[in-house]
């Protein structure tokens, strides 16, 4: 190592954390390629799931909706150099995704293949990963294409 | 590829760090490679930093090569932990080691290290301890002491064999490097 180089350091965690009810119940549904949101007591439908209502801090009630994997994009960032963890090794915009049936908005990949392509607003579709690929992880989620 | 409902998320995070190497983390390198500890003292308050950082975060003053101060590499223990490996949990660690915090003759900060050489159930605060140097610098201790990161190139910390120093005494040293 020269001198002038500037040097790399890379600092790794592994990390694993149990699940809970709500967020199991999410992630098996998509190791299975099934979208899965749950209802709040005030009849609000949140995908991604959560455990709470987060307008009104309620308890969500054990009630569940498959949802279609369409939806909206309703806001995006465009990443014109991916990073070695990003999802997807060509650029890509990171987007909120307000899928049809939800209340709340999920944040994923869109794969537009370019910039142009990316509207708020535009209609996605999920992409799933192959069945022998899925673990039961958000990433089971390849990523959103345009629809 | 299993039905049953997933449980657990298993990820992991990571970070890259490229940091040009400081004119304190050069001066710093220089001294590994020549097995002494080179750090600074500030011109105010007399506290001394290891690895030396250019600027003292107590006076917030800078330092520099004029601060300069070549730096023991015996110490004592100031406090310690002993890692007992769980075997449900970890595959790679399985056996018993200790480390601790060591307040190095005549400095006023702590440098963190593995305590070798003795039973880590035998530890204690106030032990007398020497730092064991590597013999050859690798690659990766090469990378972090670029980065101006820990102590790379001491390969832990082991019991000189002298007297203790009294709990006392460890703690007015302690005390004295309080802000």
């Amino acid at each position: 190592m020269s001198e002038t180089s500037i040097p790399k350091v890379t600092v790794e965690i592994p990390y694993a954390r149990t699940l809970g009810p709500v967020i199991s119940r999410f992630l098996t549904g998509l190791r299975d390629g099934e979208l899965w949101a749950n209802r709040t007591a005030s009849g609000r439908v949140l995908c991604p799931p959560f455990e709470y209502d987060a307008s009104n801090g309620q308890a969500a009630v054990d009630d569940w909706v498959q949802l279609p994997g369409t939806g909206s994009v309703t806001s995006w960032a465009w990443v014109a150099e991916p990073l070695r963890y990003h999802l997807l090794p060509q650029p890509f915009a990171w987007s909120l995704i307000r899928l049809d049936g939800s209340d709340i908005d999920l944040l994923h990949a869109v794969d537009a293949g370019d910039r142009s392509r990316m509207s708020t607003g535009m209609r996605v579709q999920v992409r799933w990963r192959p069945r022998e690929d899925r673990i039961g992880h958000i990433k089971d989620i390849e990523c959103f294409e345009p629809a | 590829m299993s039905d049953e409902p997933v449980k657990m998320l298993h990820t992991v995070v990571s970070l890259d760090y490229e940091r040009p190497p400081t004119q304190a983390a050069r001066v710093y390198m220089e001294g590994i490679r020549n097995k002494t500890l080179v750090g600074h003292r500030c011109s105010e308050c007399g506290r001394t930093y290891l690895p030396p950082r250019g600027y003292c975060p107590v006076c917030v003053v800078p330092t520099g090569e004029a601060d300069r101060v070549e730096m023991s590499d015996n110490g004592v223990v100031v406090t310690f932990t002993v890692i007992r490996p769980d075997p449900k949990v970890s595959k790679s660690l399985t056996e018993r080691s200790c480390r601790g915090t060591i307040m190095l003759d005549g400095s006023s900060v702590t440098t963190m290290g593995e305590i070798k050489g003795v039973d880590p159930e035998a530890v204690r605060t106030g032990m007398r301890v020497r730092a064991i140097w590597a013999d050859k610098l690798t690659e990766e201790d090469t990378a972090l002491l670029r980065g101006g990161w820990g102590v790379a190139g001491i390969r832990g910390w082991e019991p000189t064999g002298e007297p203790d120093v009294p709990a006392a005494e460890v703690q007015k040293m302690t005390e004295a490097a309080q802000i």
